[in-house]
């Protein structure tokens, strides 16, 4: 019951009007029929934040998301419907993959931060050039990865781009609030390249061969 | 042949229809196992003392068959054993005999089990049974899927969910679990391995990840013993249904004894010896690696490390060597679990997830797709569109376009595997999509869609986007039976089954069109206004027709009316919304 009214919170903003495929109702298309109780096919439209109840950001609330993914996923998994008629094995089926895929759009800080970014601008990051600025420090980081002896100095080297992703996370939450669609694809791919290198160094670090290089 | 329950005499919750029970199944290398709920517990059925029928097959000259001990004991034809480690690949020269006249394939042969062991749950419980849970390898690629639903089509079941093993197995241990971690499946079977990481919560058993090999179980322990045996004795024994059961009984007797005796009569001489467990782990020591490495891939994905886990279990006959208790818990450091019976745990999952379909369920097991699944791109290079692990179920598009000016059609190949070539990884289907209207290259754009249902079957589509020209196969006709042969089975195998699938088909269809006519009645009746004088006698007249052919019990009349009359209401709804849009 608790999902229910968790997803039309979430949802009843998107919710539009359809006719019940089963009883003519005209009736809001989330979850279930209101009059008939069968399951209506869902917006496929719909974001994936809005989807899973979470708040548009670059930095996803992962709790919040496992917690309504989970609820949806239960709901809706085709299993829940192996004895219900064809049609609503169908939306089930749809719905679930629809939910499937939006959670694991969100769930990686790459693809969610790319798809917030075009939602906001209408346009996707890729289709925008890497600014200058952002290639010089990509080279000059690499650099100096080329250059790191010690454990210790890998150490610094990851507090190091620690503080430079929450400089690009805050400069582009600014952005985003600013509506600055340049300055916005200069943070985010700012910040997209140092959560890679932050992720390979620590696996490095991880890594005994490490040991050896010192 | 006796078959018994547990408690003799108890049905399983007497006064339900046909429709509302059914039962879980292990179709498995070496035995097959089937259970059922009984007073929400999972029962395992018994052939008096015995839970387990031998997955062996026993093919005459006259075209007759026998199934599990039967076809075991010694006699005339030719046995199959093991046909499951053929349904990848059913359509291989090594998994098609000609027996007499009849042309056997790993799917009719599979056939021939399922619909044996069907006939012994019937006859014990005492009713028909026309749905069941299957399991499959997890590691199962989409071909061979594919062929275990058609073997049950053909023995009559209705596939209600094919279930993976390992999930299989969890839910049969998650019943005493009440834990919010994650743990491990290591299931060795007879003939497959797989492993699963599982982590329950919210009501949901989500599998995190999950690998194997659809090429190593038990079946390959006996081959490294026989071989073992043979170079001993620098000779060479017969490749025989007979030895391979030798084999398996001297691997069985070296579970609880550290040495033991053998011999055997060759042709001309007489071979004997003592073979000791020692010479027996360090025969089948490769095997064990190999599955070790496959946990640490499985592992790798689930970005967990193996201390988070909870516990490892252990399923499958083949957990009873003790080589293999040993490397697991020294790979895991944690002692493994198995206090529920490895060859029956994941039938019991399957019983318990038949009736959570049939019944309902609190939890829901949201499993992944095992193989990446992938199209042929220029160069012979494979472009994933859903990668492995990813949950089910799930839908993916990716656009391509055309390379020659003027291109009017498109091969679409479909793959599936880890490689990045096409020739490194399992063709699975591959059509052509026409009448693609002929532009520069590079302009038209085509779009391909893989949907990959709850089961972990594939269904792709493509389509081009101007005219909508749309295409769509069911991954995979090409590898097991195609549709002609699938009806011939059918008409000779079941001709009863056959008739009550139609019979069914047409209740659906009469449902359907009652459906329709009463909502459209209803709707009419609201918002007949909407329509004008034309159009609402069309309506009428195609309800009426519908309503007519519903006395020819004929689902071939009965159909394309109602999909006729779907259309027509189709403009109606729009109107209807539209109106109810200006109302507000
Ligand atoms: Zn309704």
């Amino acid at each position: 019951m608790a999902a229910v009214n968790l997803s039309m919170s979430n949802q009843s903003k998107a919710a539009t009007r359809i006719i019940c495929w089963n009883c003519q109702e005209i009736v809001c298309q989330f979850g279930n029929c209101s009059s008939c109780h069968k399951l209506l096919p869902q917006p496929q439209e719909i974001d994936p934040f809005t989807l899973l109840g979470v708040e548009p950001s670059i930095d996803v609330d992962f709790e919040t998301l496992e917690k309504n993914y989970l609820k949806l996923i239960h709901q809706f998994h085709p299993d829940q419907f192996i004895t219900k008629s064809q049609t609503e094995k169908t939306i089930a089926q749809s719905y679930s993959a629809q939910i499937n895929n939006a959670y694991k759009a969100l769930k990686c800080p790459f693809s969610s931060s790319k798809l917030l970014f075009s939602m906001v601008f209408g346009q996707a990051l890729d289709d925008i050039p890497d600014p200058a600025p952002v290639l010089l420090e990509i080279f000059e980081l690499n650099e100096k990865r080329m250059y790191l002896t010690s454990i210790i100095q890998a150490q610094n080297f990851v507090h190091e781009i620690e503080t430079k992703i929450d400089t690009a996370v805050g400069e582009y939450d600014a952005a985003i609030t600013q509506k600055d669609q340049l300055k916005a694809a200069h943070f985010l791919k700012t910040f997209l390249y140092l959560f890679k290198l932050h992720q390979d160094v620590q696996q490095n670090l991880l890594n005994p061969s490490f040991d050896q290089a010192t | 042949m006796l078959l018994q329950i547990c408690e003799p005499g108890t049905t399983p919750t007497p006064h339900e229809t046909d429709d509302n029970i059914a039962v879980g199944i292990d179709l498995g290398t070496t035995h097959t196992v089937a259970s059922i709920m009984m007073n929400g517990r999972p029962v395992v059925l018994r052939w008096g003392h015995q839970s387990l029928i031998p997955s062996a097959v026993r093919l005459f000259e006259n075209g007759d068959v026998a199934v599990g001990e039967d076809a075991l004991k010694p006699n005339d034809g030719k046995l199959v054993l093991s046909i499951k480690r053929s349904m990848t690949n059913s359509t291989a020269p090594e998994a098609t005999f000609t027996v007499g006249h009849v042309k056997w394939s790993a799917v009719t042969i599979t056939a021939q089990i399922l619909k044996f062991v069907k006939n012994e749950i019937e006859s014990v419980l005492g009713r028909a049974i026309h749905q069941a849970v299957i399991t499959v390898p997890a590691y199962f690629d989409d071909a061979a899927r594919t062929a275990t639903k058609q073997a049950a089509q053909i023995a009559g079941i209705h596939v209600l969910r094919l279930l993976n093993e390992p999930t299989a197995a969890a839910v049969a241990y998650g019943m005493n679990m009440h834990s919010q971690n994650a743990f491990a499946i290591y299931d060795l079977g007879g003939g497959t391995f797989d492993v699963s990481i599982l982590k329950p919560s919210e009501g949901v058993l989500r599998v995190l990840s999950t690998a194997g090999d659809t090429q190593l179980g038990g079946d390959d322990f006996d081959k490294a013993l026989i071989k073992l045996i043979e170079h001993k004795h620098n000779t060479t024994l017969p490749s025989t249904p007979q030895v391979k059961l030798w084999a398996r009984d001297l691997k069985q007797q070296l579970t609880h004894k550290k040495t033991i005796p053998y011999e055997i009569d060759l042709n001309d001489t007489k071979i004997h010896g003592d073979l000791s467990v020692e010479e027996f782990d360090a025969a089948i020591k490769p095997l064990v690696d190999k599955t070790l490495t496959i946990v640490d891939q499985a592992m790798r994905d689930t970005k967990l490390t193996k201390d988070q886990l909870d516990s490892v279990i252990l399923v499958g006959g083949s957990t009873r060597v003790p080589a293999i208790i040993k490397a697991v818990e020294a790979h895991f450091s944690k002692s493994p679990l198995s206090y529920l019976n490895p060859d029956e745990v994941v039938a019991m999952g399957a019983g318990i997830q038949a009736g959570a379909l049939t019944h309902g369920a609190n939890t829901v097991l949201l499993d992944v797709i095992p193989i990446s699944l992938g199209l042929e791109t220029m160069g012979g290079i494979v472009e994933k569109i859903i990668h492995r692990n990813t949950s089910i179920p799930t839908t993916q598009s990716q656009t391509f376009t055309t390379f020659v000016d003027g291109q009017t059609a498109l091969t679409i190949h479909v793959v599936q595997g880890e490689r990045e070539m096409v020739n490194d990884c399992r063709s699975l289907a591959k059509f052509t999509l026409r009448n693609i209207p002929p532009k520069p290259a590079g302009t038209a754009k085509i779009t391909v869609t893989f949907q990959v249902d709850a089961d972990g079957l594939l269904t792709v589509t493509a389509e081009e986007e101007t005219t909508s020209t749309k295409q769509s196969v069911e991954v995979n006709p090409t590898f097991g039976l195609n549709e002609e042969e699938m009806i011939a089975h059918l008409e000779s195998a079941m001709k009863h089954a056959q008739s009550d699938m139609r019979k069914r088909l047409l209740e659906e269809a009469k449902v359907e069109s009652k459906r329709l006519i009463q909502a459209l009645e209803k709707a009419l009746s609201l918002d007949s206004c909407l329509l004008d004088a034309a159009t609402l006698s069309q309506l009428q007249n195609a309800t009426a027709d519908l309503k007519t052919s519903l006395d020819t019990q004929d689902i071939d009349t009965i159909k394309p009316l109602c999909e006729n009359l779907e259309r027509l209401s189709h403009s109606f709804a729009e109107k209807r919304i539209a109106h109810a849009i200006r109302q507000s």
